[in-house]
Parts: structure tokens; sequence; C-alpha cells
């Protein structure tokens, strides 16, 4: 399959047309991708034996084996569909099949057959070198997030004088600036802190802050395990893309807007031919960057149903059916708050979205640690 | 496909089942979370969670402030074990590197 530079496998994907990437893990309805951030956890292929490898942020690279999982046949053919058909009002496993023992037996053994995310590895993997090593670092100012917010803090820090350090798990800076016309300044700031326009500003990409165990900060950067404490840290992980809630809205192209637009403007891969907005009005920069690549969005407003099989083909919009082959979801965000609760930090409920609670200067209510987030996406 | 609106993807877990646990008394989160899965998939509640605490909060008519929180653990994303079984290894305290955060600590 073609690859661009810079396609993830997920990006070659959809421009090559395929959209089914793997199914579901009880009905085995079809699933692709959604967020294209990594987060949603929609787009799981098996890459070289690897199961559950996300297909939106993992870079192709030549010779890759590529597989779906969860599957019978193929992605697009999945004899297990049947499950999603037999089971049209849902099955509830609770006290199912429980007796006699023989029938639980049974039932058992096809359930472990059928169901699951993706499949292990029958042979241990080998590890390459010396294995992962394990690191330990004190810097005066952590920043997590390498989007708007965080290289603004870094900056203003650093400025001070103050040695920062500051990591995002993507390739490069910039958070979703890459794809988002209205940031054009923060793509600037990300050249400026790649460049290391900022003496005392030090930016690891492809650096992940996977957890905070007391006041270490665990990343993994490579291989390697990285603990960091800090005297200061940001927390900047911006947020993560909303699930929309109409019938069939799992369906292999339903994106949400950040996705769409990492696909557009990230990749230059078309998001759909006819595109049905949902939620909020989409940007005019999106519907003219859509146009320009041979796009049109063909209706917008509240989505209530999609239908197609085993994609989008129609959505729901009031009581007429809009024929479309993507459906793109304009939804706020919610606040990335696993690393704030990990650290201790108040949660709270702000505009019905959970938040770290905050005071002066993105302070949150332990010492030493700041939260640092921007306008909804 | 069967017609279905779905909570949370990784689990397949419909708004149906969440509205009949609510129904038959599963009344907090972390009962919701247990009985159905919800947030326990591998997106680790990243997508479905919020979405299902304000239907939780909704369907019992209590504020969202009443509301207990899931605990996100760690790690935020998959990571292989091997990474983790470094925490085991003798850590390297001053490792090799140039930049600002030279010289500085405690």
């Amino acid at each position: 399959m073609p690859v661009r530079p810079g396609d993830t496998l997920g990006s070659a994907l959809h421009r090559a047309g395929v959209l089914v990437l793997s199914r579901s893990m009880k009905y085995h309805r079809p699933r692709g991708l959604y967020c294209c951030t990594g987060s949603c956890a929609s787009c799981f292929v098996d890459v070289d034996g690897v199961p559950n490898v996300p297909a939106c942020t993992t870079a192709a690279a030549p010779g890759m084996e590529v597989r779906s999982q969860n599957t019978l046949g193929s992605a697009r053919r999945d004899l297990l569909g049947v499950v999603d058909k037999v089971y049209r009002r849902g099955f509830d496993p609770h006290g199912a099949f429980t007796r006699p023992r023989i029938v639980n037996t049974m039932f058992l053994k096809a359930v472990r057959f059928m169901s699951g995310v993706g499949e292990a590895p029958e042979e241990t993997m080998a590890v390459e070198g010396a294995g992962p090593q394990r690191l330990q670092l004190h810097v005066h100012h952590l920043v997590v997030g390498g989007g708007r917010k965080g290289l603004l803090a870094a900056k203003r820090h650093a400025h001070r004088g103050l040695a920062t350090l500051l990591v995002d798990e993507a390739p490069r800076l910039g958070g979703s600036a890459a794809s988002d016309p209205a940031e054009r300044d923060t793509l600037e700031l990300a050249a400026a802190a790649e460049a290391g326009a900022w003496p005392a500003v030090e930016a690891w990409t492809g650096t992940l802050a996977f957890g905070v165990y007391g006041d270490v900060v665990a990343l993994r950067r490579g291989d390697d395990l990285w603990e960091v404490r800090a005297d200061r840290i940001t927390l900047a992980p911006g947020r993560h893309d909303a699930w929309p809630l109409f019938v069939n809205n799992d369906l292999p192209g339903v994106l949400s807007l950040r996705g769409a637009r990492r696909l557009l403007h990230g990749h230059g891969v078309l998001p759909g031919r006819a595109v049905v907005g949902h939620g909020d009005p989409l940007p005019a920069s999106f519907v003219e960057a859509l146009e320009a690549a041979g796009g049109r969005v063909v209706g917008q407003g509240e989505v209530t149903e999609a239908a197609g099989s085993p994609v989008v083909e129609r959505a729901r919009l009031g009581e007429a059916w809009v024929r479309c082959d993507a459906i793109v979801c304009n939804l706020p965000g919610t606040p990335r708050v696993e690393l704030f609760q990990q650290a201790g930090c108040r949660l709270g409920f702000e505009g019905g979205v959970l938040a770290p609670a905050t005071g002066k200067d993105g302070a949150t209510s332990v010492e030493g640690m700041h939260a640092a987030f921007g306008g909804p996406p | 496909m069967s017609r279905k609106t779905l909570l949370c993807r990784c689990e397949d877990i419909t708004v149906d089942d969440c509205e009949t646990a609510v129904a038959d008394g599963y009344a907090c989160f972390e009962d919701l979370k247990r009985f159905l899965g919800v947030g326990t998939g591998p997106c680790q509640g990243k997508a479905c969670v919020q979405t299902a605490m304000r239907m939780l909060a909704d369907l019992r008519e209590i504020p969202l402030d009443d509301m207990d929180v899931m605990t996100f653990r760690p790690p935020v994303r998959p990571i292989p074990f091997a990474v983790l079984a470094a925490a085991d290894a003798d850590p390297r305290p001053e490792p090799e590197r140039p930049g600002p955060t030279e010289g500085v600590g405690p």
C-alpha cells in the first residue's frame, strides 16, 4: 500500500479507502478512526504481531505487517458480526448461560473465542539491545504537553531563567496546531522551541508522561523509563474529544472534528466526499479546506441516527435522511484529568465537565503543580 | 448492523445498558463501572466516562458535584511491560546529557 511521508497507519489506510480497521470486542461491530489523537482506542490494529496498536498515531513504515483484530474473515466482512444482529437489543452477560454446568463451560469457551481485544503473541518477544533503561532526573520546571498552552508556559518561565523540560508524546510539538489554521502562531512557538530558540528550554518529543507516582512523573522516552522530579510542574495535557450520542454513533466514518482535521490538514486525506456536521457548526476554515480538497458539507445540525454497513452511508437530521460518507462531530472536548488526579489534585465540575480545580495562575490544590488549559478546541 | 447507541465503544456498552443498570439500582459511578465495565476498556474512560457520569447524574436527578469520580490509574496509554519492568533496575541518577537542566537540582 502506498505511504506518503508523515503518514500514520490510519491516514494511509483512510486515503486508500480502508475505513474498517477492526471489530469491536463483544458485538463485532466495525471499528475505525475517530479522534486521531491516540485516545479513543477504536482504531486498534495488530502490527508485526503486536496487538492493540493505535493506527491513528503510529507512523507508517515500509514492510510493516498490519492486520485487523477481533475478526473471523476480514474486518469488512467479519463472520462474527452475526452476534450484533442476533443480539439486536443487546446481550446482558450477567447470569446468562450459567446453568447447567455443561452449558456454562461451553458458553465460556465460545465467549473467549469470540470476544476480547487483540491476540497476545504466542511466543515471548525478544527485547532489543540492553532493553529499557531506568533514568532519573531533577529539573526546575517540567511542562507536560507541547500544545499551545504548554509552549506558552515553557516560554514564559524560560524567559525568567527557569530551566524547563518540555515533553510531548507526539513526534512534533504544537499539539493540534498543524491541523488548525486558526493556530498559526502556535506553530511559530513550536518551531522556536524545536529549534532551541529559548536557551532555558529543552524539548523532548516522542515522550509520553504516562503516570504520576508520588512526586515522580514517569516518562516513556523511546523504550526507556525516566523518573522526573521537578520543583514546579505545569500540566498542559489538552482535551479528549467528546463522544457523540446518536444511533450507530460507532460506525466508521464518524469522526471528531479534530480527527477529520488531522486527516485533512495533517495528511492531505479527504475525511469524506459528502460530510454531515454534528453538534456545533463546522468552522469555516474546515469547510473551505474540505471543498478545496474535493469534498463538501451536505448537512449540519443534530444527527439522531447514522446508517450504513459497514461504514457510514446516511445520517438522519431531524426527519430527513442525508446521504453522506462521513459525519464530523464538533463537540466541546473534555479536559484530560488523568495526571492531575494521580498527582492528588482536587477535581471539580465546571460547566458540566470534569476539570482540575484551579486558583491564580492555574495553581492546583497540590503545591507546585499547575494546570494550563486553553479554550475548547 | 443493528440499531445501537454506544456509550462505550471499547466494551460495547449501550445507552440502554446504562439506563437499565441505573433502573436496577446501580447508583454511583463505581457501581456502574463494576457492573457494566464502563471506563475499564482499552481507552480507560477517556472517551466515555464524562458522558457516562452526566448520564448517570441526569437519570438519578442529582447534581454532578455529588457524583463520585472514577480513579484514572497509570499508565494513561498502553505501554510495553518492558518499560515498567525497568523500574526494577538500578537507576542511572545522573545521565550524561547537555541542556538547560545540567547542574541544577538537589
